[in-house]
């Protein structure tokens, strides 16, 4: 159980691993707009990010304050090994699921 | 428009998220809100920031980092510590801690009395079982001219008449009240006047408790007496004579059947004995018998049965009376008073007989409470300004804790503690001087109540709030002052707290303490003048020197002429009568008309059966026609005497001769002499019209009236001739001055109360006044100094500093003036006779203030300002 993961969840796991060095907050939620063509809000991504750092699958750190942000700190993401184990966890047991449908289920669809 | 992301947004996030995320949130919705500018323009980008600010209120943007606060205030070790050095500064300034707790010790302590007593007003008759469904039946009849009266007194065939008749009556007992009572026990013989004669049922309706006996046949036979413990005591030395023989008036023997435990004194009824109502008989010469429908002399109580409705009831009642005498226009009209509204709502309403029924009066009870409210909130101000003069001393021991880290919250919790404590401290300590004080002071605001262990017990809860919101409410002033101080100006020393902002809080504190110290200086004035005005108000007769003397009807006709022989041969005695009624008690009414005038038109007045020499003995002047003679035998039958009013309101202008109408033994009346107005009731009411006749009925009122002298010698002579002609009966005298004197019992009881307080208002605002000036003094004192040098005098530096305190009185004065006139208007209103409120009773209060201020702070002013300047201006 404590591997288990969200659907949101999951995807922002995922999107952390793939900004790798440049995954905050707004930079998740732009993607998962922009690659997944998903309506979120930048608070709900929040809340899973933290919700994740709880669980001990991300950590984060402050850093790159710029301009447009009024001079304030981002707070950066970093997936950790039991991040990675629960992505892992999640992807076999995904495979072992698929690898277990009958061919002839999807005949016809 | 700018293209920023919204302020307020932006603080209203800041306000609700405190803690390590803010930054980075705030950053990542900035970066957002530059982003949509681009995409969708400002106004909507404006818009979604405002959206994600709302969006972002969850768990973990309203979580406070646990490290915010470095340590908490409310752990055992904090709290020891707190307490620890607020003891120890309480302790470096004994003095000042030593008035603090004074003025708020006296506070409460007023505080509590006040509430005690109306506490105990509003108990009345709490203690009955059943109280919702008990009622009184009052009476209200209309005469001819109009004029409503309503009496606490109903008819003796009410109770026997109506009790198969309505569905709603579970029972009903009718009372009369035994007036004059001679009980005695072999030679122990009193004469009593707390007493009634009840129906059976009584005990079951109103249950009073006794403590030997059974309620529900101890008043079924007739000669059956029920008597009080310490009748019982008084009587047979004994608390349960239950069988004993007490003989009544001489000749019936009343077999006592139980023992009341103490008449609880929050009832309206107020006995020592009942007496087996068939024990009563109707006197002899009464117009009236038992089974009269329309004598109003007894009092009925009902007890309805459960879930029936008291305003049908009353409408059947009155159908009842209606029916009665079909041809009566105004026939008398029932009117259900429920037990719990009779203390505090019978206002106006006459007993006929007077018979000690307490009545209380909400106007007092509402005045009372306000004041007790005033002084518990002067109390606070006290506290609070002098607890504000003494931070000074502190500001240096805040500073360093601030330095060490304390926060505005840790000093806030830790001065608060301390005034929690010190609010508790006092409670307690007011709770163990109102147990002390408590005998003296209700017997001098002649309170008729014990103080008991199960009304504290209830009134705690109210208390215990009271006392955390004070504590609360007057610590957090001074400290909030403490709290915001600068630490680097309280650790030089230069910290100055005070402003000369005039609204700064603690003036205005000081203000309403002034104004309260005021009105109550003018409500005592008022109420004092007004009470001296009663009593020497011109009543149209003379009670000095008059000793009313009250005996049994049978005494009286046995007595009265023997005596009144021997005392008239006597010099110091000057005159001797007799009458029905007293002055200053209400007097009976009966229906009078002219003799031309249609016998329908019968009007109310009100009368006195009165013996010869009365208007002489009581010092009321004809002013013409004669009074009763024994020449004229026909007095007795056919005389009537009539007050000036009565003349205009019977409409004669020459009524000497002129016949009426009224209680006609012998034919209608000549009118032989009118006398001039007097007031025969209390000054509440006005003089109205009134006749007096000769009697037809043993009275039982005896006047004397006195050469002046000493009146030991008066009553030695009194009970000297009594002794010679009576021999062992007992002679029950009275000044009819002090028997006037509890006609305003109520009334001096408020203004004595009043009188109390309104000292302890203005010591307390002189405390309050003291505290501000020893501050302002200390915090002045390089100023004084300086001045000094400079040239100014001790006069002009004196003048300086208490102009301001005289201005502050006249504000307050000019505050309060129109509250306290509205107030005293409103209870001078009660009375018929009233003084009228002077202009200068304003100033004169206001100016008493300020003596007291003067007095409070010259020492200290004086002192001060005489100091050698040298010495103030050493310091650095």
């Amino acid at each position: 159980m404590r591997l288990h993961l969200g659907e949101f969840e999951e995807i922002v796991l995922l999107l952390v691993a793939v900004h790798h060095n440049d995954a905050y907050g707004l930079s998740i939620a732009n993607s998962i707009k922009e690659k997944l063509n998903r309506k979120v809000t930048l608070s709900s991504v929040h809340t899973a990010l933290y919700r994740l750092e709880e669980k001990g699958f991300v950590k984060s750190e402050i850093g790159g304050a710029t301009k447009e942000r009024g001079g304030r700190s981002k707070r950066l993401f970093k997936i950790t090994s039991l991040g990675k184990q629960a992505l892992e966890a999640s992807r076999q047991s995904r495979n072992l699921l698929w690898d277990m449908i009958p061919r002839i289920t999807f005949d016809g669809l | 428009m700018k293209n920023n992301p919204p302020r307020l947004a932006q603080r209203f996030f800041s306000w609700y998220c405190r803690n390590h995320l803010h930054d980075s949130i705030l950053g990542d919705l900035e970066e957002q809100f530059y982003q949509n500018q681009l995409k969708h323009g400002t106004r909507r980008a404006k818009l979604l920031y405002w959206l994600g600010v709302f969006q972002f209120i969850n768990r973990f943007t309203l979580k406070r980092d646990h490290y915010s606060t470095s340590y908490t205030f409310y752990s055992v070790s904090m709290i020891k510590n707190n307490i620890i050095s607020s003891l120890r500064f309480l302790g470096r300034n004994k003095g000042f801690t030593a008035i603090n707790l004074f003025g708020l010790t006296l506070g409460f302590s007023s505080f509590l009395l006040i509430l005690f007593f109306v506490n105990h007003e509003l108990s009345f008759e709490k203690f009955h079982k059943n109280k919702e469904r008990i009622f009184r039946v009052n009476f209200s009849f209309q005469d001819n001219a109009g004029n409503v009266t309503t009496l606490v007194n109903s008819p003796p065939a009410l109770a026997p008449g109506i009790r198969e008749k309505f569905s709603e009556l579970e029972k009903i007992s009718r009372m009369r009240y035994a007036m004059n009572s001679l009980f005695s026990n072999g030679e122990i013989r009193f004469y009593e006047d707390h007493g009634y004669y009840a129906d059976s049922l009584f005990l079951e309706i109103l249950e009073f408790e006794l403590s030997s006996g059974d309620p529900n046949t101890a008043l079924d036979q007739p000669n059956s007496i029920v008597i009080t413990e310490d009748m019982a005591i008084k009587y047979f030395n004994n608390s349960n004579p239950v069988g004993a023989t007490l003989l009544f008036n001489n000749s019936v023997p009343l077999k006592v059947t139980g023992v009341l435990s103490p008449i609880p004194t929050n009832s309206h009824l107020n006995f020592n004995f009942l007496i087996s109502f068939p024990t009563y008989s109707v006197p002899e010469g009464y117009a009236s018998d038992l089974t009269s429908w329309g004598w109003l002399g007894f009092m009925t109580y009902v007890k309805l049965k459960p879930n029936a409705d008291s305003k049908q009831f009353e409408k059947g009642l009155a159908q009842h009376f209606k029916d009665l005498n079909p041809e009566d226009l105004t026939p008398l009209l029932p009117r259900l008073q429920n037990l719990s509204d009779i203390y505090m709502g019978s206002d106006g309403m006459a007993d006929d007989l007077a018979s000690h029924i307490r009545a209380g009066n909400r106007f007092s009870v509402k005045a009372l409470m306000i004041v007790a409210l005033l002084i518990l909130i002067v109390a606070g101000f006290n506290f609070s300004n002098l607890t504000h003069a003494l931070s000074i001393n502190r500001s240096k021991s805040t500073g360093v804790r601030k330095v060490l880290g304390a926060n505005r919250k840790g000093i806030l919790a830790q001065l608060l503690t301390e005034s929690l404590i010190l609010t508790f401290f006092c409670m307690v300590l007011s709770f163990g001087i109102v147990f002390l004080l408590f005998p003296s002071v209700s017997q001098y605001m002649k309170w008729e109540f014990d103080l008991r262990f199960m009304d504290i017990l209830k009134l705690a809860p109210v208390l215990m709030i009271v006392g955390i919101f004070i504590g609360i409410i007057s610590g957090l002033y001074p400290a909030l002052t403490l709290a915001r101080i600068d630490i680097i100006k309280s650790l030089k020393g230069t910290l100055k707290i005070t402003s000369r902002n005039p609204l700064q809080l603690k003036n205005v504190l000081l203000l309403f303490q002034f104004a309260v110290s005021i009105g109550l200086i003018c409500a005592t004035i008022i109420m004092t003048k007004q009470i001296d005005y009663l009593r020497n108000k011109e009543t149209g007769y003379n009670a000095e020197n008059v000793v009313l003397i009250k005996m049994l009807p049978e005494d009286m006709s046995r007595y009265f002429e023997v005596y009144k022989e021997r005392l008239i041969q006597n010099s110091a005695v000057l005159n001797v009568s007799r009458s029905d009624r007293v002055v200053g008690d209400p007097w009976p009414f009966g229906g009078i008309q002219r003799v031309d005038e249609d016998p329908e038109m019968s009007k109310r007045i009100f009368f006195n059966l009165a013996d010869y020499n009365y208007f002489e003995t009581m010092g009321i002047p004809l002013s013409s026609g004669r009074s009763f003679s024994k020449e004229h035998t026909n007095d007795s039958t056919q005389a009537i005497i009539i007050n000036q009013q009565a003349a205009t309101y019977l409409d004669l202008e020459d009524p000497i001769g002129k016949q009426v109408h009224f209680f006609e033994l012998d034919g209608p009346r000549t009118i032989i002499g009118v006398v001039e107005d007097f007031n025969y009731s209390s000054l509440h009411q006005g003089i109205e019209p009134a006749v007096v006749i000769l009697p037809f009925i043993d009275l039982e009122y005896m006047y004397v009236r006195m050469a002046s002298g000493n009146p030991k010698a008066q009553i030695g002579i009194l009970e000297d001739t009594w002794k010679q002609v009576a021999q062992s009966t007992p002679l029950e005298w009275r000044f009819l001055d002090d028997n006037l004197d509890r006609l305003y019992q109520s009334e001096e009881r408020l203004s004595s109360m009043i009188q109390v307080f309104s000292v302890l208002a203005i010591l307390l605002a002189c405390l309050g006044l003291y505290g501000i000036v020893t501050f302002m003094v200390n915090n002045r004192v390089k100023e004084l100094g300086i001045r000094k040098v400079l040239g100014a005098s001790v006069h002009s530096l004196y003048t300086l500093f208490v102009k301001k305190y005289i201005y502050q009185a006249l504000l307050a004065m000019v505050i309060i003036l129109p509250v306290i006139h509205y107030l005293l208007n409103a209870w001078l209103k009660d009375f018929a006779y009233r003084i009228h409120i002077n202009w200068w009773i304003y100033p004169v209060g206001t100016l008493l203030l300020i003596m007291m201020i003067l007095i409070t702070i010259t020492f200290q002013i004086l002192k001060a300002a005489q100091t050698n300047p040298t010495r103030l201006l050493r310091h650095e």
